[in-house]
């Protein structure tokens, strides 16, 4: 029974950080760009903020689509929640500590800053928005 | 030997729902599939006529109040997939919940009650009540 025990522990921990430790890197390439982006917008640039991208996330918004004011619409309040589109379909939770492969996929991540931002800000997310949003998400 | 009776009995009051299942042939395309597919099951292309899909193709920025934009590329391919299998008719109606097949299938009673029950949320939400839906089987 213990080996059993031992067994399992050691296959669950070798799981939990070879997986991230990928992930982990194609993320902070993505980041890595956003920084650069952010830096090149403003040189007083000082790094991403949990603080504004939690700001950010949980705010309600009235420059964009009146359906969906705020991220939370979909997303409900509490990252680490399933969420739900508008057409009932599940969403993985949006915290890493859940879904561990977000904001690792280049396109993905376009794809969906670009889709999300126009509809509850009404307009594209900078790249020091969307560097917070992650930030934030990275430690829910 | 009892319950296997009943499982027969109860088989064959189910018999006549199953026998009015409808068949519409599912989304085959991997892209529209996993595009269309993100947030709501991937309708049947035969479910809007030609004029609909090329103006719901063309209309992703406010796709039903969400921006729902894609490349380029995606979305030509996938306007040409679902025009390519639409259903005969003309006009371009957006919503499919209000084309008169839809609305002869869901009134009454019994639709009414399934839509109040709380997971069901929103008529677009077909896999509530159809299980089958994803495989085009309503």
């Amino acid at each position: 029974m213990r080996t059993y025990c031992v067994f399992a522990v050691t296959l669950l921990l070798a799981a939990q950080v070879a997986y991230p430790a990928h992930a982990d890197r194609a993320r902070d390439d993505i980041l890595a760009g956003f920084a650069t982006a952010s830096k090149d917008a403003d040189p007083s640039f000082a790094g991403f903020s949990a603080e504004r991208g939690k700001t950010l996330f949980l705010n309600k918004h009235s420059s964009g689509k009146p359906d969906i004011p705020a991220c939370t619409v979909c997303h409900t309040d509490d990252p680490r929640s399933m969420g739900e589109t508008r057409a009932a379909k599940p969403i993985k939770p949006i915290a890493l500590s859940m879904t561990p492969d977000r904001f690792t996929d280049p396109k993905k991540v376009a794809k969906w800053f670009r889709r999300n931002c126009k509809s509850v800000l009404g307009r594209e997310c900078t790249p020091l928005e969307k560097g917070d949003f992650i930030t934030f998400m990275a430690g829910q | 030997m009892n319950r296997l009776l009943l499982a027969a009995v109860l088989g064959l009051a189910v018999m006549p729902a199953m026998a009015a299942e409808d068949k519409l042939p599912p989304i085959a395309g991997a892209l529209t599939k996993s595009e269309c597919g993100a947030c709501h099951i991937a309708f049947p292309a035969g479910m809007l006529p030609t004029q609909s899909w090329t103006a719901i193709m063309n209309g992703l920025d406010d796709h039903f109040g969400e921006d729902a934009s894609l490349d380029d590329d995606s979305r030509r391919w996938i306007e040409a997939y679902l025009t390519g299998y639409s259903r005969k008719g003309s006009g371009a109606p957006l919503r499919f919940t209000k084309l008169r097949w839809f609305l002869n299938e869901h009134n009454g009673r019994e639709f009414k009650q399934k839509m109040a029950g709380r997971s069901v949320k929103t008529v677009v939400n077909c896999i509530a009540c159809h299980r089958g839906a994803e495989r085009g089987k309503f």
